[in-house]
């Protein structure tokens, strides 16, 4: 088992007016190579604050992260990330091909190369063709999948989702899980996803981490037993499926 | 503030030692003591009042042309796309054209700088009237009509309301631009004034006195549109700034 | 139908232009008053002056000015705003100093450029360069402080340079805020070209305006004021077109929203 992310002792304070506040106290927690792993837990417990350390966007006051051995400071090569708010995170003056190039600058390459993995990443979401839209003449799961498109186009050895389901509308999440789950058996990307869905933390993850506490921890760590491939219609209806969204749901309730 | 001092500073040694020491260029020093002097001359006093006066008046009378025709126009769908050309022709071109005109009919005089003032404001401030005054809620229009409310009573209670914040933003730049512009038309056009004094000074080669009156000028800009702020604080509160 | 709709879209928005110019023509026809001379002598001064013959002597001359003061105060707008948007200490000292600047009318500021300049082309330039700067220039701080910060941290994740973080992402998204400056500095620019002309003389379509109000010739006084009302209209609506072109992108977000 290689660890690709190594979460060590971290603990986040933040200076308020009123004093100091603790959001993350003592997170510990190894993200092996190749797993899924979503990050839940009660609205504000901080998950989008381990996010953020996790991407290298801000430093822990205490512990620290390490990537394949070595303590980040900023954020490091080889991650991608995918957040909720698309319209925010997708540049609307840019079409979609020149969106991806934009974070494919750092890699030099050349200009073939780049045009193959527009190409190739935007049919692995299936947004074939779109190059030359631009994002907001496209819908809001089309504009996620270019987010993602963007993401797979960087070949990245990990990739970080905040909540990248909860701005589209309910059929379009399950098309989007979907695609996860083809980019993950395709890919096997290192991933690591914060969400507030249970069910989808449960359909779709290796394991499942839960924080829980002011200040948070980990609470719990459920490995997700449920074999791959996994399906919308049968993998919800299974009986193991709804154990352990229930054991979840449970401990993100702080009961059990 | 320290930048300021800095850039004082700067240009007091550029001009009297760096390239441009022996050009006409005054330097800060010589500026600031001219502005100082200024001060105490009786006619920059005089020649505020007659641009405050200037700006004043001509903002007065276009206020009173352009919020009832604005409140007018913004009643009828038909007059405001009637008059919109129009209106938006006059208002984008710059006051300063009409400029030649004024001169041959008016003379280098108080009125010239009043009608140029009122000019120059006047179109704007009516469209932004009109806008605001047919922005009013159509659920409460509809609701008033329902009740028998007439059009005056419509106006009063819901139009002018709605208005309110749209004529407030127009009477603020208004006023700025009131400024401006009686200041233009001494300067290019020989009403009396703090523009006629800036002029005069440039043409009679009195450099250092050019820059304190530019500077004067500068400073009554930043306590007129500081006042404007304030009052606009304490009348209409309910706006933000 | 759509053709009768904006068929009388067009007529409702002329009527009153064409009457207007239809009450002067004929109030003016018999008019004895010197300062307001039949429209139809104006007219037929303005096509002998205007279309084209006295193009390269005056009007070239101040388009050539505005055009080449202007696009001066565009470039450093925007790279100076860029720069010191991006960095968080310059902007504390540099705005009030640019508030100050700016609080000084810009055909004020046409008296000190004579004394720098002397009263030739340069010194036109230079007056409407400086007096255009100032809106482009806050508006592209302000633009570039404004980023939004999801978009600054997805770009920072992926490893975007700095610069061109600062070049391909600030200020393009900063667009819709920066273009409002470049509107109200093409608005001064323009004022300052005929100030220049006005306090400079020489050739201009204002130095020929006022040339021609001093010599009491009022034809070619009118014709000139005619002129420059119906230039200043005619670069505003171009900039509208090229604003709302390269503005596309945010429009139709917009619509969206």
């Amino acid at each position: 088992m290689t660890v690709e992310i190594s979460i060590r002792n971290v603990s986040m304070d933040f200076p308020t007016p009123d004093g100091t506040k603790h959001v993350l106290d003592n997170v510990s927690y190894d993200v092996e190579e190749h797993h899924f792993v979503s990050i839940v837990g009660p609205s504000g417990v901080g998950k989008t604050t381990l996010l953020r350390l996790l991407t290298g966007l801000m430093k822990p006051t205490g512990g620290e992260i390490a990537v394949d051995g070595a303590t980040i400071s900023g954020p490091p090569k080889g991650l991608a990330v995918v957040l909720q708010d698309y319209t925010r995170s997708l540049m609307p003056w840019l079409t979609i091909e020149k969106n991806i190039a934009l974070t494919l600058r750092r890699q030099k390459l050349g200009k073939a190369e780049i045009r193959e993995r527009i190409a190739s990443s935007l049919e692995e979401v299936g947004l074939a063709g779109s190059e030359k839209s631009f994002p907001w003449q496209m819908s809001g799961g089309m504009q996620q999948r270019a987010s993602i498109a963007r993401a797979l186009a960087t070949r990245p050895k990990i990739l970080v989702m905040d909540e990248p389901f909860a701005s589209v509308d309910a059929q379009t999440r399950f098309d989007l899980e979907d695609l996860v789950l083809k980019v993950r058996s395709d890919f096997g990307i290192t991933t690591l996803m914060v969400t507030h869905d249970i069910d989808e933390a449960v359909y779709l993850s290796d394991e499942i981490v839960v924080l829980y506490g002011k200040p948070a921890q980990v609470r719990e760590v459920v490995p997700v037993d449920i074999p791959f491939p996994r399906s919308q219609i049968d993998t919800r209806n299974a009986q193991r499926f709804a154990e352990l969204r229930t054991h979840v749901y449970a401990m993100v309730r702080g009961l059990g | 503030m320290v930048s300021g001092l800095l850039a004082l500073l700067l240009w007091q040694v550029l001009a009297s030692y760096g390239p441009i020491s022996d050009s006409t260029i005054p330097t800060a020093g010589e500026s600031l003591v001219s502005l100082w002097g200024l001060l105490w001359e009786p006619e920059t006093w005089a020649s505020l009042w007659a641009t405050m006066q200037m700006a004043v008046i001509g903002f007065v009378i276009a206020i009173a042309i352009a919020i009832p025709v604005g409140v007018l126009i913004g009643l009828s769908r038909f007059a405001y796309r009637s008059t919109k050309f129009t209106f938006d022709f006059f208002k984008v071109i710059p006051p300063i054209v009409i400029i030649p005109i004024t001169i041959l009919v008016f003379g280098p005089t108080i009125q010239m700088g009043v009608f140029l003032v009122a000019f120059s404001i006047v179109f704007a401030l009516a469209i932004q009237t009109a806008y605001g005054v047919r922005d009013a809620d159509p659920v409460l229009l509809d609701t008033m009509r329902a009740y028998g409310l007439g059009t005056v009573m419509q106006v009063r209670y819901a139009r002018l309301p709605s208005a309110a914040p749209f004529i407030a933003v127009g009477l603020r730049i208004s006023a700025s631009a009131a400024l401006i512009v009686s200041v233009v038309a001494g300067l290019l056009g020989g009403a009396p004034g703090l523009g006629r004094d800036l002029q005069l000074a440039q043409a009679g080669g009195q450099s250092a006195r050019t820059f304190a009156l530019v500077l004067l000028l500068g400073i009554l800009g930043i306590l007129v549109s500081r006042g404007i702020t304030i009052l606009q604080r304490r009348i209409a509160f309910w706006i933000p700034a | 139908m759509r053709i009768g709709h904006r068929l009388l879209a067009v007529l409702i928005g002329a009527w009153l232009p064409v009457l207007l110019v239809y009450l002067w023509w004929s109030a003016s026809a018999e008019s004895t008053n010197p300062y307001f001379p039949p429209l139809s002598r104006i007219w037929s001064r303005f096509l002998e002056l205007w279309v084209f013959a006295e193009w390269p002597t005056h009007v070239l001359p101040s388009l050539r000015n505005l055009a080449l003061g202007y696009a001066i105060a565009v470039v450093l707008g925007l790279v100076l705003g860029g720069l010191v948007g991006a960095s968080r200490g310059a902007g504390r000292y540099v705005e009030p100093l640019i508030d100050f600047f700016r609080s000084i009318p810009a055909v004020a500021t046409v008296p000190i450029f004579i004394i720098v300049f002397g009263l030739d082309a340069s010194m036109r330039v230079a007056a409407i360069s400086v007096g255009a700067l100032w809106p482009i220039l806050l508006a592209t701080m302000q633009g570039v402080r404004a980023t939004d910060p999801t978009l600054m941290d997805t770009v920072r994740v992926f490893g975007v340079s700095r610069t061109a973080t600062l070049w391909r992402v600030q200020v393009p998204g900063a667009a819709p805020l920066i273009f409002s400056g470049l509107q109200i500095g093409l608005q001064i620019a323009f004022v300052v070209t005929i100030a220049s002309e006005f306090l400079g003389s020489g050739f201009g379509i204002g130095a020929f305006t006022l040339i021609a109000t001093d010599s009491f010739l009022i034809l070619d006084a009118w014709t000139g004021v005619i002129l420059m009302g119906l230039l200043g209209y005619a670069i505003n609506i171009i900039f509208d077109g090229v604003e709302r072109v390269s503005l596309r992108w945010y429009y139709g977000q917009k619509k969206l929203a």
